[in-house]
């Protein structure tokens, strides 16, 4: 990869159902950091819904960005700070990877869940990504907060 | 109260509101016009993303009286009869929907943006602001590519 810019890949179970994430990052702005590609594989057991599988892992790759990286909460005094998404900084399109694959593994066995699978592998496929783009090790999230 | 003449997704509409009610909220709870939804109210999550004489606006930033005597057009208003938009067949084509609620603005954001630049970038699609908490976001830019394909 160019300077600046790194991959990252991690891995999660849960449910009965595994998935692994690589991401490509470009921190060439620290500050301001694009996963530039994502490439999930799932294994789920029996896909009873694959389009909407995809959709499901898609959704969770970007909730991965946004709290690895940008979109955190502020308690102050028992309340949340953040008023909406002016000042929540969930993912916009600017933030989603403009090459983006789902890879699905044939069905083994009973379905398991997938509802939030794909979130911890993404999270973290991003960490390390952002790590080893930029030569740090980041212990607090989200990284621009 | 005033009352303010306008034309909605095609036909004449007069409303009895306060000068300075945001459309959205005339488009809601007076027509009964549900397309735009409400997110956040202060233009910043874009669900209500709609058209002012084919230009895109925020409704919960727009007071009615700002509206009087030009067209409005919300996602209700896109297609023609039965015949679906390009961009609506696009988004049904690539499964864009997950939860769907900010579906209606997504499509009339990509709608301004076709008109504005007929062949969109990745960078130009990137400058779409409006939020998707379920992060359908690729399948967005992909379904704005194949409308863009069809439209061009
Ligand atoms: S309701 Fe959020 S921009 Fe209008
Ligand atoms: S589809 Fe659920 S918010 Fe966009």
């Amino acid at each position: 990869m160019p300077a600046g810019h790194a991959q990252g890949i991690a891995f999660h179970e849960e449910h009965r159902s595994s998935v692994a994430c690589l991401v490509e990052l470009d921190a060439t702005d620290p500050a301001n950091p694009r996963v530039t590609k994502a490439v999930v594989a799932a294994d789920v057991g029996l896909p009873v819904n694959p389009r909407g599988l995809e959709a499901q892992l898609m959704g969770a790759v970007m909730d991965g960005i946004s709290v690895t990286l940008q979109a955190g909460l502020h308690i102050d005094q028992g309340a949340v700070r953040e008023g909406s998404y002016a000042d929540f900084h969930y993912a916009r399109q600017r933030h989603s990877p403009p090459a983006f694959e789902v890879h699905l593994m044939p069905p083994t066995g009973d379905p398991g869940g997938a509802g939030e699978l794909g979130v911890p592998a993404a999270a973290a496929a991003v960490a390390n990504a952002y790590a080893r783009a930029t030569g740090t090790s980041p212990r607090s999230f989200p990284i621009n907060f | 109260m005033p009352s303010y003449d306008f034309i909605l997704n095609g036909s004449a509409v007069t409303v009895d509101a306060p000068a300075d009610m945001p459309l959205l909220w005339v488009l809601r709870d007076k027509l009964g016009v549900t397309g735009p939804k409400y997110g956040c109210g202060v233009g910043v999550c874009r669900a209500c993303t709609s058209h002012l004489d084919g230009s895109e606006i925020q409704p919960c930033t727009v007071p009615v009286q700002n509206c009087a005597g030009r067209q409005v057009t919300t996602i209700e208003g896109l297609a023609t009869g039965d015949q679906l938009h390009p961009v609506q067949q696009a988004w049904l084509d690539q499964d864009v929907a997950q939860c769907g609620f900010c579906q209606p603005g997504q499509i009339m954001a990509a709608v301004a943006l076709l008109r504005r630049t007929p062949t969109p970038t990745d960078a130009d699609i990137d400058q779409i602001q409006n939020v998707c908490r379920c992060g359908t976001y690729f399948r967005i830019r992909e379904a704005i590519k194949q409308a863009a394909g069809e439209l061009g």
